[in-house]
C-alpha cells in the first residue's frame, strides 16, 4: 500500500509537469489552434498599438501642425531604419549559459504614428535540447538629447512561432516562457542606438586674411567667429515614409 | 483525500486564463479597428502633405533660418573687418602747369586703418545648388598721407570712407567630412573708397575702386548638420557572461547626395551605408 501510494505520487508529479502547459487539455479538445491563435493575437496587438498611435498623431496634427512652418526639418526614411535593423540579421548571443539565440530575420513596419521592429529569433537550450522559434515585436521610439538623436527599442510582444502541424509541448512551452522573459529583459535594457547625425549648435565663420596690392595697398583681416543658437524640437512624428523631426532655431548669438 | 484536493488544484492553476487573446477576440479587435485605422490614415495623409524622402536622410533648412543667423552675425558688432593701409605711392597724382612751369601734385598713403562693418548679409533666394545673397560693408577712418602740392611737401590725416554692396553667389556641397559647406563662387567685387583730401590748399575727393576677390574675403561656412563617420551598434555579445550586449563600431559612408532648393528652403538628401569596422 505504501509503495502504491508512492508510485501514485510520482505519477501525479509527472502529470502536473505536463498539465502545467495544458498539454492534456489541448489534446482533449482535439484542436491544434496554437499557430493560428498566436498569429491572430499578434495581429490584434499590433492593430491596437497602431490605432492608439494614429489617434494620438491625428490629434497632434489637428491641434498644431508644425510641418509647413518649421525652421529646420529632418527626415529619417523607412529605408534607412530598415538598414539599421537589418544589421541585426545573423547576430547571435546568449540568454543564459545554456540558451543561445540567433536573430534570423528582421522586419520594419512603419505606419503613421507607430514604428514596429520585429525580430525572428531562434533559440536553443542545450540543457533540455529544445529549439524554440520566437518573434519579438518592439516599438521604436525616438528622442533627441541635446544634439544627439536616439532610437529606443521597447519589446511589447514576444510570441512563439509554432511549426506548422505541431503544437508546443509542455517542455517547449516552459523553455519558451523562460526565453521570453530573458529576451524581454535584454530588449528592455538594450542601449539606445545613437543615430550618426550630429546637430551642432554653432556655425564656425573662419577667419580671412588677404593682401591687396592695387590702387590702394592694404591688408584685410576678419577674425574667426562662432554663430551660436539653440535648437528646439517642435515635433517628432513617426509617419509611413519615415520619422520626421521639426526644429526651431532661436537665441542666436555671436562669439 | 489529499489527492482529491491536489489534482483539481493542479488543473486549476495550470489551465488558468490564457496569455493571448482567443482567435475570436483577436478577430474582433482586428475587424473593429480596421475602418478606424483607414479613416485616421486618410486624415493624417491630408494634414502631413507631401513627404517623399528620396534618400535615407534628408534635411530641409528654410531661408528664414539662414537669414536669422546671418542677420545676427551682421548686427553683432560694427568692427567686423579690419583694414590696415600700407604704403601706396602715389595714390593720386595730377600734372599741372603754371606760367610754363610743369609740376606734379601727388599724394601717397603712408599708414592708416579702419574697421569695416558688415551692414547686411542676406539671402535673396535659393535655387538648385546655389544660394544668392547680397553683402553690404561700410566703414570710415583716417589715413596718414604725405605728398607735394605745387612743389611743397606736406602731410595730412584725411578721412577715408570705404563702401561695398554686391551680390554674391554661394555654391553648396557635401564635403568629404560629411558636412554641408557653403562656399562663395569666385568673383571680383568692388570696394569703393573716398579720401577727402585736404593738403595745403589742395582740397579734392580722391575716389578709387579696388577690386577684391570674394573667395579671399569670405571663407566657406560649414553648416551645422553633419553625418558622423562612425556609429556604435548595440549588438548581442558572443560570449557568455553578465553583459549580454556589446557596442560594435561601424563605419558610415554617405553617397548619392542631392542638394536642391525648393519653396525657399535648402534641401539636402543623401544615402548612408554601414560597414563593420
Amino acid at each position: 500500500m505504501k509503495y502504491i501510494k508512492q508510485i501514485l505520487h510520482f505519477i501525479i508529479f509527472i502529470l502536473s509537469f505536463n498539465i502545467q502547459s495544458c498539454f492534456v487539455l489541448k489534446e482533449m479538445t482535439g484542436t491544434n489552434i496554437d499557430e493560428i491563435q498566436f498569429s491572430k493575437a499578434r495581429q490584434a496587438k499590433i492593430h491596437e498599438i497602431q490605432l492608439n498611435s494614429l489617434e494620438k498623431l491625428a490629434a497632434r496634427l489637428q491641434k498644431s501642425n508644425q510641418m509647413a512652418t518649421e525652421d529646420i526639418s529632418f527626415t529619417v526614411s523607412r529605408d534607412f531604419l530598415s538598414k539599421i535593423i537589418k544589421q541585426y540579421i545573423g547576430t547571435s548571443g546568449w540568454l543564459d549559459k545554456d540558451t543561445r539565440f540567433t536573430i534570423e530575420k528582421t522586419e520594419l513596419t512603419l505606419q503613421n504614428g507607430s514604428g514596429i521592429a520585429s525580430f525572428s529569433i531562434q533559440a536553443f537550450n542545450s540543457f533540455y535540447k529544445v529549439e524554440v522559434d520566437l518573434v519579438m515585436d518592439c516599438l521604436m521610439n525616438f528622442r533627441i538629447d541635446t544634439t544627439d538623436i536616439f532610437i529606443e527599442i521597447e519589446p511589447f510582444n514576444i510570441i512563439p512561432v509554432v511549426k506548422t502541424g505541431l503544437i508546443l509541448s509542455g517542455t517547449e512551452e516552459i523553455i519558451s516562457n523562460l526565453i521570453k522573459i530573458n529576451l524581454h529583459n535584454i530588449g528592455r535594457n538594450l542601449p539606445n542606438l545613437k543615430l550618426p547625425v550630429e546637430m551642432k549648435d554653432t556655425i564656425l565663420v573662419k577667419s580671412a586674411n588677404m593682401v591687396v596690392a592695387d590702387k590702394i595697398n592694404m591688408i584685410i583681416n576678419s577674425p574667426e567667429r562662432n554663430i551660436s543658437y539653440n535648437f528646439k524640437i517642435k515635433e517628432i512624428l513617426i509617419l509611413e515614409e519615415g520619422v520626421y523631426f521639426s526644429l526651431s532655431v532661436d537665441k542666436v548669438g555671436v562669439r | 483525500m489529499k489527492l482529491l484536493i491536489i489534482i483539481p488544484f493542479l488543473f486549476l492553476i495550470s489551465c488558468s486564463k490564457p496569455e493571448f487573446y482567443s482567435i475570436e477576440q483577436s478577430e474582433y479587435i482586428i475587424n473593429s479597428s480596421r475602418p478606424k485605422i483607414d479613416s485616421l490614415n486618410l486624415l493624417i495623409n491630408k494634414l502631413k502633405g507631401n513627404i517623399s524622402p528620396e534618400r535615407d536622410l534628408s534635411i530641409k533648412i528654410r531661408n528664414q533660418v539662414l537669414n536669422k543667423l546671418l542677420r545676427t552675425f551682421a548686427f553683432n558688432r560694427n568692427d567686423d573687418i579690419s583694414i590696415t593701409f600700407q604704403q601706396t605711392k602715389p595714390v593720386f597724382s595730377e600734372n599741372k602747369s603754371t606760367i610754363g612751369i610743369n609740376y606734379t601734385n601727388l599724394v601717397n598713403i603712408d599708414t592708416g586703418g579702419l574697421k569695416l562693418d558688415i551692414k547686411s548679409l542676406a539671402v535673396d533666394k535659393l535655387l538648385n545648388r546655389n544660394l544668392y545673397a547680397t553683402i553690404e560693408l561700410e566703414g570710415s577712418g583716417q589715413v596718414s598721407v604725405s605728398g607735394k602740392y605745387a612743389g611743397i611737401p606736406a602731410s595730412a590725416s584725411p578721412k577715408i570712407d570705404l563702401y561695398l554692396k554686391e551680390p554674391v553667389v554661394f555654391d553648396m556641397q557635401i564635403t568629404p567630412q560629411n558636412t554641408l559647406s557653403i562656399k562663395p563662387l569666385s568673383k571680383k567685387v568692388i570696394l569703393k573708397s573716398k579720401i577727402s583730401l585736404k593738403l595745403l590748399q589742395w582740397e579734392i575727393p580722391i575716389y578709387k575702386e579696388i577690386p577684391l576677390e570674394i573667395t579671399e574675403l569670405l571663407k566657406p561656412i560649414e553648416f551645422p548638420l553633419s553625418i558622423k563617420s562612425d556609429i556604435l551598434f548595440p549588438l548581442p555579445t558572443q560570449t557568455i557572461g553578465d553583459n549580454k550586449i556589446e557596442m560594435v563600431p561601424y563605419i558610415i559612408e554617405t553617397r548619392d547626395c542631392i542638394i536642391n532648393s525648393t519653396d525657399n528652403a535648402l534641401d539636402v538628401r543623401f544615402n548612408v551605408s554601414f560597414q563593420k569596422k
